[in-house]
């Protein structure tokens, strides 16, 4: 073997361990960015989730208001968690069948409270039948 | 992932019937509310509008239902309304019309 043939030996082995120290980088870099975006998007989510218990935690809180501006502010503020988190929608029934059933116990209106028709109001179309009920 | 009390799992729509048993609604509306196996068990319903609600299964033991429209509801069964507090001012659907007054 030649001295020539040696080092096209040589120059053709470090390519192929080159590229496959190249191979292996980008596989590792690929591995990190998947993990880290994972990590962004679980940060981003648990924020999320944070900040829409905290509105709601206020909400409820506001829900014994003597004012009934402020508890209908609460009202809102409920319902429209209900609107934008789907999964929180049947809690927000609940409390809000809850706030009707105590709030007009052995009450006596001939109109109902504004607070009282609101809930009643977003309760119906809730409820409301689909064209496949019924 | 999530924690309680926020980790359900229900699809949109309504998870449980509704529940205003006991409740003052009169004078409210339920027009083409879905009220299959609601509780409104001793609720005053008063002139509420039940206008195409679906009264499938519906409790009304000792609902009050003076003046409550109920000409077009549907599912309601003769004997839950025989349970309920009605009178002439409440509109009766047809099918149930005769019957009712008896």
């Amino acid at each position: 073997m030649t001295a020539v043939e040696f080092s096209e030996i040589i120059r053709n082995w470090a390519i192929v361990v080159g590229g496959g120290v190249g191979v292996a980088l980008a596989v590792w870099r690929v591995v990190v960015a998947n993990r880290q975006s994972r990590a962004t998007t679980l940060q981003a989510d648990i924020a999320r989730r944070s900040h829409i218990t905290e509105v709601f935690t206020s909400a409820v809180a506001l829900l014994d208001d003597r004012k009934l501006e402020i508890r209908l502010g609460a009202i809102y503020s409920l319902q429209q968690i209900s609107r934008d988190f789907s999964q929180f929608q049947p809690i927000v029934l609940d409390l809000l069948s809850a706030y009707v059933r105590e709030r007009t116990r052995d009450v006596e209106f001939d109109e109902p409270p504004l607070d009282i028709k609101e809930i009643t109001e977003f309760l119906r179309a809730a409820y409301e039948v689909g064209e496949n009920d019924g | 992932m999530g924690s309680a009390p926020f980790d359900h799992t229900e699809k949109k729509g309504v998870a449980k019937a509704l529940n205003l048993s006991g409740a003052n609604v009169r004078r409210t509306s339920l027009r083409r509310a879905n009220l299959e196996n609601a509780d409104l068990s001793y609720a005053n319903c008063s002139f509420v509008d039940f206008t195409g609600a679906n009264m499938k299964g519906t409790k009304l033991t000792g609902t009050i239902l003076h003046g409550a429209v109920m000409k077009d509801v549907l599912n309601l069964s003769i004997q839950q309304l025989s349970e309920a507090i009605y009178d002439d001012s409440t509109e009766l659907p047809d099918y149930l019309e005769q019957v009712a007054r008896q």
